[in-house]
């Protein structure tokens, strides 16, 4: 346990390193101290294991010495840098944040309850189920287990073709983390896959309150983060060891990320960061690598005819530089591994037929609506209580954020038709693979959606606010806030 | 007398009255978090949880088998004989579970490899594995066996 418990501060500390080498530097607050720590956890599993798969390509094999070793040049690479940036220029420049607020004892005892009960769950899933589940073991805890039993040579048996029930394709940062921990203890432990599940089961509702805090106030983020502790598929597919979840983390870094460019002055640390984030994405799971792509595509079709195309180059140019080093190992992950079994199966005449299926919309459009509708196995639908709250707050005035939201929840609509599509033209039987997957998939996008509403709503300060006119440009000291005074709204 | 419609518009306008804006938006957040607080604590206490696998079965049934397997590679596979119109979800349950447990070996279910791992939960007809040409190597008990292939 020492060894596993070990092998974790080492790869927070050095995603912590990694971020701060990238964030912005200024002034930074509770929000922002919880933002980078959770973006840490993530972002220092996927790093950490993107050098266990960059030693084992390079050596053939990776013992505990080899890894600790390149980890620590990483680690010490990382801190250089950010102790070199300590005297860089001061840049924030706040545009579109609401300022922080204090958080009442209850608002804040609420949410570590729900977080207790969440790990609670946790601990109850993970003892009944310590291999995860069906997925969970017999796809990511058993690629972990070729890579490192595999040893010597051996560990690319993880992508034969004749494993192509087991998904040889699917991109390692889950395995490799797993396996990163084991060789830290030079053996096989159960603890190991329930802890990387823990970490991203913990660190994303955590980067989900923190995002929003960060941008709309103490309330508003704990708001959104009980929303996600709340969803009660949310715990079951964490503890379940599955990627999706993961998936999830990354998406929502991403976005939340660009936000802050958007909503904090154009910052080349944010941007690349977000270039860093979506490569983890895509180094999770292949949904991750078409998740970058809506993003990047969805940003640039709408800015492409305001801003042009040199200005956007430039603006996404620390994007494809945080992203490069992260896409490098996957492209030659894909290199090595057979063809995913849904693209092989996609013949010209087969795929032309699904798509002109009548039956096969019914069948996936039915499956959307119900799970739009009842996601998460709340018990009341979650989306028409969201829709009654937003009818009692309202929506903020601020235009900018309005903007910057909208970009996000159209990647979000997006990223759900794509998934409607694949669902489309999936050589599987559509309704078992439906039945298997959705809530999974639904799940890698809610964690995005209730960050992007909770930045689109009025929060529960504004509403008081409102009515007392307070300007809250006068609450802060020294950070210009140009965001409008809520207006009192009217029934 | 008034129309339902109106009686339901100065309801509606009382309670306007007596919640004002600030306090529907404050009492809405409140709800919110009491919903999502609920919500959590009903999940630790309702097990909304997928199906746990055995896995802990079969890593237990293959544990004795595993020394004698390749350190790599892969080895044919036998299971207990599929009946047509039967299904054939839990020979594929078994088969992924001893993969699982004998990672990184590969499983390939067929039988036309020097090694085959017969994974039986009924009891074994010698006629069938006379006639697939194997040939017994171990039997580990519970089910697990060790045969050679066709293909020595």
């Amino acid at each position: 346990v020492i060894w596993t418990v070990l092998a974790l501060v080492v790869s927070t500390t050095t995603g912590l390193a990694l971020i701060k080498t990238l964030w912005p530097i200024g002034k930074s607050e509770g929000s922002d101290w919880l933002l980078q720590f959770s973006l840490a956890c993530g972002f220092g599993l996927g790093a950490t294991s993107l050098v266990l798969f960059l030693v084992l390509a390079a050596k053939g094999s990776a013992g505990s010495t080899i890894e600790i070793l390149a980890e620590s040049v990483l680690l010490l690479g990382l801190l250089a840098v950010s102790y070199l940036r300590r005297n860089a220029p001061v840049g924030q420049n706040v545009e579109c944040r609401t300022p922080e607020s204090r958080i009442s004892f209850l608002w804040g005892s609420a949410l570590a309850i729900a977080f207790a009960f969440t790990f609670l769950s946790f601990i109850l899933v993970s003892r009944r189920a310590p291999h995860g589940s069906w997925d969970g073991w017999s796809i990511w805890n058993l690629h972990a287990r070729f890579l490192f039993r595999g040893g010597s040579q051996f560990w690319r048996d993880t992508f034969s073709p004749l494993l192509y029930y087991y998904k040889p394709d699917y991109p390692l940062l889950i395995p490799a983390s797993i396996a990163r921990l084991w060789t830290y203890t030079n053996h096989e432990t159960l603890f190991a896959p329930a802890l990387v599940a823990e970490v991203f089961t913990f660190a994303l509702p955590l980067l989900t309150t923190s995002a929003v805090a960060h941008l709309r106030g103490g309330k508003q983020g704990i708001l959104a983060g009980l929303l996600l502790l709340g969803t009660p598929a949310f715990v079951d597919l964490g503890a379940s060891q599955c990627a999706d979840v993961a998936v999830g983390f990354f998406f929502l870094a991403t976005l939340a990320l660009f936000c802050l460019d958007d909503c904090m002055g154009h910052n080349r640390g944010h941007i690349a960061l977000a270039g860093v984030a979506a490569g983890m994405g895509a180094w999770t799971k292949n949904e991750g690598l078409m998740l970058l792509l809506i993003v990047l595509a969805v940003r640039i079709a709408l800015s492409f005819r305001t801003q042009g195309l040199r200005v956007l180059v430039r603006q996404h140019a620390p994007f494809v530089a945080g992203l490069t080093p992260v896409i490098l190992p996957i492209l030659y992950f894909k290199r090595l591994v057979p063809t995913n079994d849904m693209v092989a199966g996609q013949g010209l005449h087969a795929t032309l037929a699904r798509l002109v299926s009548l039956s096969r919309y019914k069948i996936t459009g039915k499956a959307f609506l119900h799970e739009t509708l009842f996601f998460g196995g709340w018990f009341a639908s979650i989306i028409l209580v969201l829709a009654f709250y937003a009818l009692l707050v309202g929506l903020n005035d601020n235009t900018k954020l309005r903007k910057t939201v909208t970009a996000q929840l159209l990647a979000i609509a997006v990223a759900a038709a794509g998934y409607f599509f694949v669902y489309i033209v999936t050589p599987n039987d559509v309704a078992w693979q439906l039945k298997w997957s959705l809530e999974r998939v639904f799940m890698q996008l809610w964690p995005a959606t209730i960050f992007s509403l909770f930045l689109l709503l009025r929060t529960p300060e504004e509403a008081v606010e409102g009515e007392n006119e307070v300007d809250p440009g006068e609450k802060t000291s020294g950070i210009k806030i140009t965001s409008t005074v809520p207006e009192v709204a009217s029934s | 007398m008034s129309k339902p419609s109106d009686v339901r518009v100065v309801f509606w306008q009382l309670v306007m009255i007596a919640f004002d804006y600030p306090k529907r938006a404050q009492a809405g957040a409140v709800l919110l978090a009491l919903v999502a607080v609920f919500s959590s604590l009903d999940t630790a206490r309702n097990h909304r949880w997928f199906e746990a696998s055995d896995v802990r079965v079969s890593e237990e049934r293959a544990r004795t088998l595993r020394p004698d397997l390749p350190a790599h590679g892969a080895i044919g596979y036998l299971g207990d004989e599929l009946q047509s119109n039967t299904n054939a979800i839990p020979y594929y349950h078994e088969f992924f579970h001893i993969q699982y447990a004998v990672a990184p070996v590969i499983l390939v279910d067929s039988q036309q490899y020097p090694l085959v791992l017969g994974d039986f939960h009924r009891p074994v007809d010698p006629e069938r594995i006379a006639k697939l040409n194997l040939t017994l190597i171990k039997d580990y008990g519970n089910g697990v066996m060790l045969f050679r292939g066709p293909n020595r």
